[in-house]
């Protein structure tokens, strides 16, 4: 224990502590995510003449679920900070603020990649066959490889590098702001508080809209070198996916910073 | 062991300060009751010495830690337990197995021991406790740890009259050398007999710091009919009779915390050249 910024034993030891504290809770939201999942596809396979779910369904579902699921589970960070007597039992923990966050962003991030995935096709899978049972159609199984065989569209196939960080980028975002929203506050947010963020967002929208168009900024044909004015579909997955990536890691600083200075 | 110099405390720019330039110095091998009346900051200091609130100015060291950095390797000499706490629902074995392997000293004979001693029952979940019993079982826990700073915030408060006096027995005997006990409590009754330095908290200052062995051998804790005839410094009416407080003049006596408090809190002259 000589490390007081990273030791990969107290590490493990935080793992360890929340799969101990947390068992029961872990598993019923499994089972319950399980449910949820087998529940809609069967009725959604009811409505389709008892149709088996295809590939296209799959990767339909599995975002739809990983997103929704994945960003509850995402807000949901730094439990213990939800109220001052475990916050002061969190705090008290002798693991480092590093640790400690590591922990949650690895825990979180984890559990929404990885096993909610996993998850979602187990029960995808386990749906498909019980429904063989009523039906004439059989099921068939889908593979890793089917699941992420894209096809790039040839417009992008240049700038496919990009195109792909910004997507992934923006996906992560998705995570990662309710992530860093559970390390800064105690509650979850209020309607009026998101109210008032879309109101933001939405002003500042209106400011860029009106210097690109009625302010003609979008007519000038600046150098293709140039990073903050993009003048081709290259030069701007480049652009917004480095602002994303960036946005990423300054919410995930902010988030180590807050779990730093908190006090109680 | 805990050393406190020029510090300064305020929650917000705008308020008066919660402390002012208070010092302080705390050596191992000592139970320390910190006293003060209902918001004199007892708990706001305690907070500060472990941690959880940083200073606004001067400097709190604790084994030669800046405490509010939180460093790892001074938490896990350190265990706190606070008046209100959050318990998991976890039987007591899974509880010892998720946490006691962050404590190097941990002592898992002396836990149970202590656990028998309270008379805690086995249970599956430590939720299903009553408060007294969930106190009880982390106070066991925190003296199983052997971390060289205990700090209990008013650990008396929900215990049953048997629950006090086994909380007296296990604490005093269950101490090594190199650790520091603090306790704030405002039910100076519950650790009298156990405590052997008092730090008293009012208006944002130490009004006294002193061991129980220096009071006892310059105050005398006497129970008199009459308040007349006698060098009495303090004094308060009982069934009986008075207690009173007087300068002592032949040996000790055992100190009377309680008498000692009131007569400190109301500002008796006579008393402050003893006890600063």
């Amino acid at each position: 224990m000589s490390s007081n910024t990273f030791n990969f034993n107290r590490f493990g030891m935080l793992f360890k502590q929340h799969f101990i504290h947390n068992n029961k809770l872990l598993m019923y939201s499994s089972v319950a995510y399980v449910g949820v999942i087998f529940i809609l596809l069967t009725i959604v396979q009811m409505g389709q003449d008892r149709v088996p779910h295809d590939v296209e369904m799959f990767r339909g579902f599995l975002i739809g679920f990983v997103v929704v699921f994945g960003i509850l589970y995402a807000g949901y960070s730094f439990p213990a900070l939800r109220s001052k007597e475990s916050t002061i039992n969190y705090l008290m923990v002798p693991a480092s603020v590093l640790e400690k966050f590591l922990f949650e962003l690895v825990s979180r991030l984890g559990v929404t990649f990885i096993l909610l995935p996993i998850l979602f096709w187990i029960t995808f899978h386990l749906q498909g066959y019980f429904f063989d049972l009523f039906t004439e159609l059989s099921f068939r199984p889908i593979g890793f490889a089917e699941v992420v065989d894209f096809q790039v569209p040839d417009q992008i196939r240049d700038s496919a590098f990009w195109f792909v960080t910004l997507i992934s980028s923006l996906i992560m975002l998705g995570f990662v702001l309710p992530f860093t929203g559970g390390a800064m506050f105690m509650k979850q947010p209020l309607v009026k508080t998101l109210f008032s963020v879309a109101i933001i967002v939405i002003f500042y929208a209106g400011c860029v809209y009106i210097a690109l168009e009625p302010l003609g900024v979008a007519k000038y044909n600046p150098n293709d070198t140039m990073w903050l004015i993009p003048s081709n579909e290259k030069g701007a997955f480049r652009f917004f996916g480095s602002a994303v990536v960036l946005t990423n890691l300054v919410m995930l600083f902010v988030a180590f910073r807050k779990l730093k200075e908190r006090e109680v | 062991m805990i050393n406190i110099k020029n510090l300064n405390f305020t929650y917000a720019k705008k308020q008066q300060p919660l402390f002012n330039e208070l010092d302080c110095e705390l050596n191992a091998g000592s139970i320390v009751g910190l006293l003060g009346k209902n918001g004199a900051g007892k708990t706001t200091l305690l907070k500060l010495m472990i941690g959880l609130l940083s200073p606004t100015e001067g400097f709190v060291d604790v084994i030669g830690h800046e405490p509010a950095k939180r460093q790892p390797s001074l938490l896990e000499d350190i265990f706190f337990v606070s008046e209100e706490f959050d318990i998991p629902g976890i039987s007591i074995n899974n509880f010892v197995k998720a946490n006691s392997g962050f404590y190097p000293r941990f002592d898992l004979e002396l836990l149970q021991r202590l656990i028998k001693d309270f008379e805690l029952p086995e249970t599956k979940s430590l939720q299903k406790l009553s408060y007294g019993q969930k106190k009880k079982f982390l106070i066991s826990f925190a003296l199983a740890t052997k971390c060289r700073i205990l700090v209990l915030d008013e650990p008396t408060n929900g215990l049953d009259i048997p629950s006090k006096s086994i909380f007296r027995r296990v604490l005093a005997g269950s101490l090594d050398e190199d650790q520091l006990v603090i306790i704030s409590t405002h039910q100076v009754k519950d650790v009298e007999n156990l405590i052997d330095r008092i730090l008293m908290l009012e208006k944002g200052k130490f009004i006294m710091q002193k061991d129980l062995f220096d009071i006892s051998s310059q105050l005398n804790f006497i129970t008199t009919s009459s308040t007349e005839g006698e060098n009495i410094l303090y004094s308060e009416m009982v069934p009986g009779g008075y207690r009173a407080i007087t300068p002592q003049v032949n040996g000790n006596s055992s100190v009377d915390i309680e008498l000692l408090f009131n007569a400190i809190s109301a500002d008796n002259e006579k008393l402050k050249e003893y006890v600063q």
